[in-house]
């Protein structure tokens, strides 16, 4: 424990680390209020801002419908339209004071959206579910192999029982799901910190002092893996802490507990997704798996760190090999696609959970996308890890 | 006991300990020898921190690089020139030093007793970014000494130390030896000449000589001089011969010379000391 400590004291007394940390979590929240945010800065609307911004009418408007949906709600919000409508024809669309906006053209509009999305979650099993199964049968009835046998009763258990009966801003989830700045920041700040783990210690020539004693080898190891896996964990931590509250101020999301597959996206990722777990649950759930994410794109540094003299070295190099595993997200086709079932930063930078579902043939049982990608990269980790400590057990001291 | 059984280290082709065969039981042994003679490499082999091309190292009869080797138990190790870490106190460091020699946890009272050994206790809690040259390297020494070991190897404890330092880490090191091995290796023929039992004049990756101080003067005694001369023949002496000192008052030199021959009319031998049997096996060792 006390090693521990140590060793975390070292890091995190890197020279400006906990300035670049400072930074990039003021970058990232001025990135998110600059390109998302409706609500902190009101807009300036034609028609003056009397009853505020249009996205803050929006929002009041929505509001009244969170919770269950209801014929009463779906008829009130008809009811509303329709008087719309009817102003908006009789009157041109000239100020009103009996809705929402400052305009009954707004409260048209904003409220056939909200019908939209209404219809949308309510009719999901209509949808989404009944299709899917019905294929899943025709499915089931044509393959006769077990694996097919396996994936047919797999996808009935999770898709029957689908249903959402509720109505709230989730979809302004969405954004923050898909945020990928801070978990790029993040990598960076790791990436420097494990720049200097094992270099920093040949930097000031302890290299040698450490092999000389009873735990300076493998236990020493370990125990530097161990902080940066905590301090990457913590960081991880800190930086969606951030994300999840400059969102919520910025978009005013809502309905943590809904489910998933409520979310909204034109490729149908999350609606198909077989993972059975609300919104806030997965939001929780990024944290371990970006966690992993970054550890092991940060373990190619720690090999550049036991391999390199330099820690700004170390640094300088892992940059173009950061960049070379940000790039090789980018090509999913041929050899490629197999590079996504472990390649650390597309952990980062796609919520793979929730991956229109991709299902692929291991030993005759079907195993998820969501599920394949965590552990190929915890294999890559291992295979990093073990040829690390392969590495600084050889070095030569003086090396 | 240590044991270094014909002893040789190859980097690639190039060779840098031919055959060494040396044994150290308690007291003061000074490893002295000049820059790239392969102390540091010896130093290293002794230590287990890096594998010989052949022979051996034994501790107590087991070898320093069989994996379950437990000679780390009992050392203590300070090697050339560490710079520490800046942003931790003498009393932090010193307690991760302990942590990493597996010193058991309840050891604040020996860091403790250890910071005054050493002369630092009013400075244990200042950071040692703020710290001298000499106070490093007592913390270095503070170190080395954590868990009691019997053998505490030195690699240039007192390289860049001002007189007075080294003086003191002397004195420290004759303090701890009694019931230790301790092995310094130098070039610094002071540091050694009034502490150690022994000294093992080292050249090239030999073992030239070894002795006792005394003894290693007795041998090479006749064979050092002193001339006085004036700057022409001073030049011409200093070209053709081995001169260990030059002392220049006016047009007159008083120069102290290694030779087996009588260098000049009006030499008179002198008495040598360690650094004349070290400037004499030097010149042994160059063709």
């Amino acid at each position: 424990m006390k090693l521990f400590f140590f060793e975390f004291k070292k890091l995190l007394s890197r020279r400006y680390l906990k300035f670049i940390i400072v930074l990039l979590l003021f970058i990232n929240a001025f990135n998110i209020y600059e390109n998302y945010d409706l609500f902190v800065t009101p807009e300036l609307t034609l028609f003056g801002d009397e009853y505020g911004s249009y996205e803050h009418m929006r929002y009041e408007m929505q509001r009244s419908y969170f919770g269950e949906i209801t014929q009463e709600k779906v008829n009130a919000l008809t009811a509303h339209i329709e008087k719309a409508k009817k102003a908006q024809v009789e009157t041109s669309n000239a100020p009103w004071n009996r809705g929402f906006f400052r305009v009954p053209g707004a409260d048209r509009r904003a409220g056939e959206a909200l019908m939209e999305e209404l219809e949308r979650l309510y009719t999901y099993d209509e949808r989404i579910v009944a299709p899917l199964l019905e294929k899943n049968r025709e499915f089931e009835e044509t393959e006769t192999s077990a694996y097919a046998a396996r994936l047919a009763g797999r996808i009935k258990r999770i898709y029957s029982e689908r249903r959402i009966t509720e109505y709230y801003r989730v979809n302004e989830y969405r954004p923050l799901l898909e945020y990928k700045l801070s978990s790029l920041l993040a990598l960076l700040i790791c990436v420097y910190a494990a720049s200097g783990l094992f270099a920093g210690e040949r930097e000031a020539k302890m290299y040698a002092l450490q092999k000389s004693t009873l735990f300076g080898v493998k236990r020493l190891f370990f125990i530097k893996l161990a902080v940066l896996a905590v301090f990457t964990a913590v960081l991880a931590l800190v930086f969606y802490a951030e994300d999840f509250a400059v969102f919520s101020v910025c978009r005013r999301p809502s309905g943590l507990h809904m489910p998933l597959w409520s979310v909204n996206d034109i490729w149908g990722n999350y609606e198909y997704s077989p993972l059975g777990i609300s919104v806030g649950g997965f939001l929780v759930l990024l944290w371990p798996v970006r966690s992993i994410g970054l550890f092991t794109a940060s373990m190619f540094t720690v090999l550049l760190s036991v391999l390199l003299r330099r820690t700004i070295t170390a640094f300088l190099s892992s940059l173009p090999c950061t960049a070379v595993l940000m790039a090789l997200t980018m090509f999913t086709d041929g050899v490629f696609s197999y590079l996504r079932w472990f390649e650390p930063v597309t952990l980062l930078i796609y919520p793979r959970l929730a991956e229109n579902f991709i299902v692929k043939n291991v030993a005759d049982l079907p195993v998820f996308a969501h599920e394949l990608a965590p552990v190929g990269c915890a294999l890559l980790l291992a295979v990093l890890i073990a040829l690390s400590f392969v590495l600084y057990k050889r070095r030569n001291a003086y090396a | 006991m240590i044991e270094i059984k014909d002893l040789k280290k190859a980097y690639g082709i190039k060779e840098v300990l031919h055959g060494i065969d040396l044994e150290f039981g308690e007291g003061i042994y000074g490893l002295l020898g000049p820059n790239g003679a392969g102390k540091t490499t010896l130093m290293n082999l002794i230590v287990g921190l890096i594998k010989p091309t052949s022979g051996d190292v034994l501790w107590n009869g087991a070898s320093a690089f069989d994996p379950k080797s437990e000679h780390l138990k009992k050392l203590g190790y300070l090697p050339q020139y560490p710079e520490y870490y800046k942003n931790f106190t003498a009393r932090e460091f010193l307690c991760y030093m302990s942590a990493l020699k597996g010193i058991p946890g309840k050891n604040a009272e020996q860091t403790g007793e250890l910071l005054e050994f050493v002369n630092l206790e009013s400075d244990a809690d200042r950071k040692l970014g703020g710290y001298s040259g000499g106070m490093l390297r007592r913390v270095g020494l503070a170190q080395a000494l954590l868990g009691d070991p019997s053998v505490i190897i030195l690699d240039e404890p007192t390289a860049g130390l001002d007189p007075l330092e080294r003086i003191r880490l002397r004195n420290l090191l004759s303090e701890i030896s009694q019931g230790h091995t301790v092995i310094i290796a130098t070039h610094i023929v002071p540091d050694v000449e009034y502490i150690a039992n022994e000294v093992i004049l080292m050249f090239d990756g030999r073992i030239a000589k070894r002795g006792r101080p005394r003894d290693l003067a007795e041998a090479v005694n006749g064979s050092v001089w002193q001339v006085k001369t004036d700057m022409a023949g001073c030049e011409e002496l200093v070209r053709r011969l081995r001169v260990s000192n030059v002392f220049s008052e006016g047009d007159e030199c008083t120069l102290r010379i290694v030779s087996r021959e009588k260098p000049a009319a009006g030499a008179v031998q002198v008495y040598p000391t360690l650094e004349d049997v070290f400037l004499f096996g030097a010149k042994e060792q160059t063709p």
